[in-house]
């Protein structure tokens, strides 16, 4: 039994004065016998015992007594958790995201441990009461419609799986106001450890009821594994694993790095609590390959100690420079050694063979086409929905460049003059590298999952040719078509993320990390989708024409690895009050405490008027 | 006057009842009661030897002239009873509804009548601390007027002292008789002493132990403090269920108490309450008890 009002209790200090004064009071009536001689011996008799013999048998103090104590007591609002008690109908949203997966010291999940909680949940539940399970992690199904049933709630319970998904509690929220409609009064409950971003505004109609699960828990994570081939040596892997220690004490272990199955690197890392460590590792792969850091260290979470990339294999980079030959232009590519420069005038363009290129450069060709691969427009346009051209600019002055884009990176524009420009509108979803004030200098837009690179001016008509950017521009250009190839190759993804498949190869099945194979859904459009991804690992993607390709799902997510729990997340910016969920109701004792208070006081008038029992 | 103590019909009624004695009446003035002395009596007893000096008047001529021995007739006393109404008046019987001692003087007006009528010695004392009053000795049913002016004139006295008034009593009457005392016994030194001067001058003791209903079975609540009436004495009790359960466990100890002392030394004991019409006590109650009949 708990008090709300402790401090009340304090009144108990009356309590003395009140003996006193039932002693100062005892002003007795005289009554007049002929003789004392009879009562003095039953009053020897009786002082025997005690001088409390008074108060045992004066039952007016007593009740007195009692009546002044159960009003104190009434006071300070005594409360008791009685087993829930819906007495209506109650939503469970329960936390499966990867942090859930974290060891508490007992040797249990945190999931085991919601679960647990939600099993004597159940068990409370009566067939007045109607209970509905909604499982989240990134996004939310509903696990159990309402239902008074202990039985299926038990076998959803049970059927509850732990994912390896990030958390995102606003979807489930969500779900949860549009079966609110349903059942109006229904209560909101979250079991959670609560490491959720705060979901934003919700307007919910009801009181969220939050039950943290677990406790702060160490943990050292993988946050992060970049595998990119250098630019110097496209053979030449580069791995930058990122590690984080998430916990308050120095955690230390050794890293493993595997390329195939066979032990490349090892190296014994050891991070203080709460700071970050980089490690680069390489390796020379003509091939594509499969990357796993393994990072041997106990801790809560093992999920995050372990990271998979795929490695594409190196992709032959070769530009078509369509039009008018031009020694800076090629002089850019020959520099760089690695690339092929195919140089070929406007008639010789054969749209078949641009599709083997990384890129087709178009110098100032009066009617470019837009080839099936990456294109750089210099000077010239494309015929493009949405493309605009008009009067040329003279002399157009810098304003901005977007130097947060890949491809302007290490790039300063401010020391290029153009000569001039035409007006250019870039179509929707097009990007402006520069611009001036009137218009976009330099624009990105894409076709068909090809980039389109429109440089709006001549360049060979400006000083850019003999600016150290120009050639950074072009590399950084086919730097980023890779980049687009990679992510078009979806070899590498978070888990959480969907794979795709084209359609042109047929139907597609998935081999899952765990080696269960699953057949990919195909959408309205016609390509292949699988949504499943809920484990760490590589997935094996194998199509109805023979391909097969692998990819690689992380976790990488900070908010899971940090396991320290959130007593009181944040939710539409106000804090939810953790609660103990199946014992949550206080029961207050006060109004029962009155009550028999009350007949106590009719007792008290009773016996004083009527001495019944004195 | 007398009407307050009894009514007329009583007094008739009463009329036809005579004081008994379990013992020979023994008192010195010729009565109506038979003696166990010889004496001048009209019912022969015995013979005896002439010796000289005795009254020649009680010789047996007849037998002298048989046996020309001289024998001397004797004859059983005739001698009357003397009864001693002791009435207790002390602030103690000055109690109760009805009041005790009210009722005491109609009992002892009662008896006295009795007495009286059966042409017995009356002598009737009031007490309290010491001996107050004396009627009588009287007899004769004339004499009753005088007696119920004397009990109605009795004044409520302080204290009781049983043992002085009782010492004196006893050192101060002279022959045996019948004693009744009328008391309610709260004396602070106890009855024992007190009746054993009884006792020990051979009275013949009846005592009526006389209670109210007040002190029989007390209705007394809460927290109170007793005055004792006589004494400057007080004492604080809280009312219970058990505090009464213990007083009439006192109370009753102390009657038993009394009673086995009486009866162990040929007294009767008879107590009685106040709540009893006084005429039933005197037709009934003292009648089965042998005191009148």
């Amino acid at each position: 039994m708990n008090l709300l009002n402790p401090w009340m209790l304090g009144f108990l200090a009356i309590i003395p004065p009140l003996i006193l004064l039932y002693f100062l009071k005892l002003k007795r009536p005289q009554v007049v016998v002929p003789s004392t001689l009879l009562w003095r011996k039953v009053v020897e008799d009786l002082r025997v015992n005690s001088p409390f013999q008074r108060l045992r048998r004066s039952l007016l103090l007593l009740l007195q007594l009692l009546i002044l104590l159960l009003f104190i007591l009434a006071l300070a609002r005594p409360f008791i958790k009685t087993d829930a008690i819906l007495k209506k109908s109650m939503i469970v949203l329960i936390d499966t995201s990867a942090s859930m997966g974290a060891l508490e010291p007992s040797g249990k999940s945190r999931l085991h441990l919601a679960k647990e909680e939600l099993r004597s949940l159940i068990d409370n539940v009566t067939s007045e009461d109607q209970l509905m399970l909604i499982g989240f992690s990134d996004n939310a199904t509903i696990l159990q419609s309402f239902t008074s049933n202990k039985r299926q709630l038990h076998d959803a319970v049970d059927a509850i799986d732990q994912t390896q998904r990030p958390t995102s509690i606003r979807g489930a929220f969500m779900l949860a106001k549009s079966l609110q409609r349903s059942a109006p009064n229904a209560r909101l409950a979250v079991l959670s450890d609560g490491a959720f971003p705060d979901p934003g505004l919700l307007e919910l109609p009801m009181q969220i009821e939050y039950q943290m699960i677990g406790n702060d828990l160490p943990n050292l994570a993988i946050t992060s594994l970049d595998i990119r081939r250098s630019l110097r040596d496209r053979l030449l892997v580069e791995m930058f694993v990122s590690l984080q220690n998430f916990g308050t004490e120095s955690m230390a272990g050794n890293m493993q790095v595997f390329l195939d199955d066979v032990l490349l690197d090892s190296k014994f890392v050891s991070l203080e609590a709460g700071k970050t460590l980089s490690q680069i590792f390489e390796a020379r792969l003509a091939e594509s390959g499969e990357v796993r850091v393994h990072l041997d260290v106990e801790d809560a979470l093992a999920a995050d100690n372990d990271a998979w990339q795929i490695v594409l294999p190196p992709q032959e980079r070769s530009v078509m420079i369509v039009g008018k030959r031009n020694y800076f232009l090629e002089r850019v590519f020959e520099a760089a050694g690695n690339v092929v420069v195919d140089s070929r005038p406007r008639e010789d363009f054969v749209a078949e063979d641009a599709a083997e290129y990384t890129a087709v450069i178009w110098n100032r060709v009066a009617d470019p086409e837009i080839a099936k691969t990456n294109n750089i427009y210099l000077g010239c346009f494309p015929e493009l929905d949405g493309l605009q051209t008009g009067e040329l600019v003279q002399s157009p002055s810098i304003m901005d460049w977007d130097n947060s884009h890949p491809v302007n990176r290490f790039i300063d524009f401010s020391n290029l003059l153009i000569q001039e420009s035409p007006l250019m509108m870039l179509p929707k979803g097009g990007q402006a590298l520069l611009s001036s004030p009137t218009s976009a200098l330099i624009g990105l837009t894409s076709v068909d999952m090809h980039s389109l690179c429109i440089v709006a001016f001549n360049p060979f008509a400006s000083n850019w040719p003999l600016l150290v950017s120009f050639p950074i521009f072009l590399h950084n250009c086919l730097n980023y078509f890779d980049e687009q190839y990679a992510q078009a190759e979806n070899a590498n993804l978070l888990v959480g993320r969907t794979i795709t498949s084209p359609a042109e190869f047929g139907a597609a099945t998935i081999r899952l990390p765990n080696g269960a194979t699953v057949p990919m859904q195909q959408t309205g459009e016609g390509g292949y989708v699988f949504a499943g991804v809920n484990q760490l690992g590589i997935y094996g993607v194998e199509t109805g024409s023979g391909l097969s390709r692998k990819v690689a799902a992380n976790l990488f997510d900070t908010q899971e690895s940090r396991l320290g729990v959130q007593p009181d997340p944040q939710v539409s910016g106000e804090q939810l009050k953790a609660v103990q969920l199946s014992r949550q109701v206080n029961t207050e004792l006060s109004t029962v405490l009155l009550a028999v208070a009350l007949g106590l006081l009719l007792l008290e008038w009773v016996v004083f008027h009527r001495r019944l029992f004195v | 006057m007398a009407a307050t103590l009894i009514d007329a019909d009583l007094m008739r009624r009463f009329e036809q009842l005579h004081m008994l004695s379990r013992k020979m009446a023994a008192s010195r003035i010729k009565g109506e009661r038979r003696s166990r002395r010889r004496g001048s009596g009209n019912d022969f007893a015995d013979y005896r030897n002439y010796v000289s000096g005795d009254d020649l008047r009680f010789l047996d001529w007849k037998v002298y002239a048989r046996l020309e021995r001289l024998f001397l007739k004797l004859f059983l006393e005739e001698e009357n009873l003397n009864v001693h109404i002791l009435v207790d008046v002390s602030r103690s019987m000055d109690y109760g509804e009805p009041n005790k001692l009210h009722y005491a003087k109609q009992a002892a007006a009662a008896l006295g009548y009795i007495t009286m009528c059966g042409m017995d010695n009356l002598t009737v004392r009031a007490f309290g601390d010491k001996l107050l009053g004396t009627f009588g000795p009287k007899r004769g049913k004339a004499n009753a007027p005088a007696c119920f002016d004397f009990l109605n004139a009795l004044e409520v006295a302080e204290e009781t002292s049983l043992e002085r008034t009782l010492r004196s009593f006893s050192v101060g009457t002279r022959g045996k008789g019948l004693v009744v005392l009328i008391s309610d016994f709260y004396d602070k030194d106890g009855y024992e002493q007190a009746l054993r001067y009884l006792f020990g001058r051979q009275f013949e003791v009846f005592v009526i132990h006389l209670l109210s209903p007040e002190e029989l079975a007390p209705e007394l609540q809460g927290d109170v403090r007793l005055v004792d009436c006589e004494m400057a004495d007080s004492t604080d009790v809280s009312m219970g269920r058990g505090v009464l359960e213990l007083y009439k466990r006192s109370l009753d100890s102390f009657c038993g108490g009394l009673r086995r002392f009486i009866l162990a030394r040929g007294g009767i004991y008879l107590l009685t309450s106040t709540a009893l019409p006084f005429d039933k006590l005197v037709l009934d109650l003292l009648a089965r008890r042998g005191l009148v009949r």
